[in-house]
């Protein structure tokens, strides 16, 4: 069974709250609303070779999206049983498809050095589709249950 | 592939939220079976066989395109 290599359900909260404690800091700093000093200035970096100096702060909130986004996503559900189980196959294929489709539109219409913004995006885009379109399906089915029959 | 889960799930007067404790599945996997929407695996269906004292062929027929 796949539910061998999920995380236990009470992580599932945890990483709602990372991922989007990483997505709200990200989006302040873009903003300028925020500035942090560095937080990650204490880890070294062994394959770099830009300016050297502390890193940026961007590494951080990557982390705390990429481990929450991971843990929302891959914990088990309350009632983790087959039908959930096929619910989550089927996100994962949906998002790889959307995945494919959104890079070889953006092959197709970016170039130069405007695809490292596409290339950093397409680092999360993964992750984060299967997470949505997993929620997604998992509302649905909740929806179509009526409350008490 | 059809089923009449709903109507031996009535006859055994069993809510949704009965039948999925007793053979351990969240109340979406039943709707979704009675709606037809998923095919349980074996082990499942021979639960459900169980629970309603019949056997799986009474409670889960093929379709002709099955």
């Amino acid at each position: 069974m796949m539910t061998r290599y999920l995380f236990p359900h009470r992580y599932k909260r945890l990483g709602w709250v990372l991922a989007l404690l990483g997505l709200w800091l990200y989006v302040l700093e873009q903003t300028k609303l925020l500035v942090l000093p560095p937080l990650l200035g204490w880890l070294p970096s062994f394959w770099n070779n830009s300016q050297p100096g502390p890193r940026e702060n961007h590494d951080a909130y990557a982390l705390l999206i990429i481990v929450g986004a991971l843990l929302a996503a891959c914990s088990r559900e309350r009632y983790e049983d087959e039908y959930i189980g096929q619910l989550r196959l089927e996100a994962l294929l949906g998002a790889l498809y959307i995945y494919c489709g959104l890079l070889v539109l953006a092959i197709l219409l970016v170039s130069g050095i405007n695809f490292l913004l596409v290339m950093m995006y397409a680092m999360f885009a993964p992750l984060l589709l299967f997470l949505v379109l997993f929620q997604l399906s998992l509302r649905r089915a909740q929806r179509t249950t009526p409350a008490h029959d | 592939m059809t089923n009449n889960l709903r109507v031996e799930r009535a006859i055994h007067r069993f809510t949704q939220e009965e039948l999925a404790r007793r053979i351990g599945v969240s109340r979406q996997t039943i709707n979704a079976m009675e709606a037809g929407k998923y095919v349980p695996s074996t082990a499942l269906a021979l639960k459900l066989a169980q629970v309603f004292g019949k056997p799986v062929e009474a409670l889960f027929q093929l379709e002709p395109g099955d």
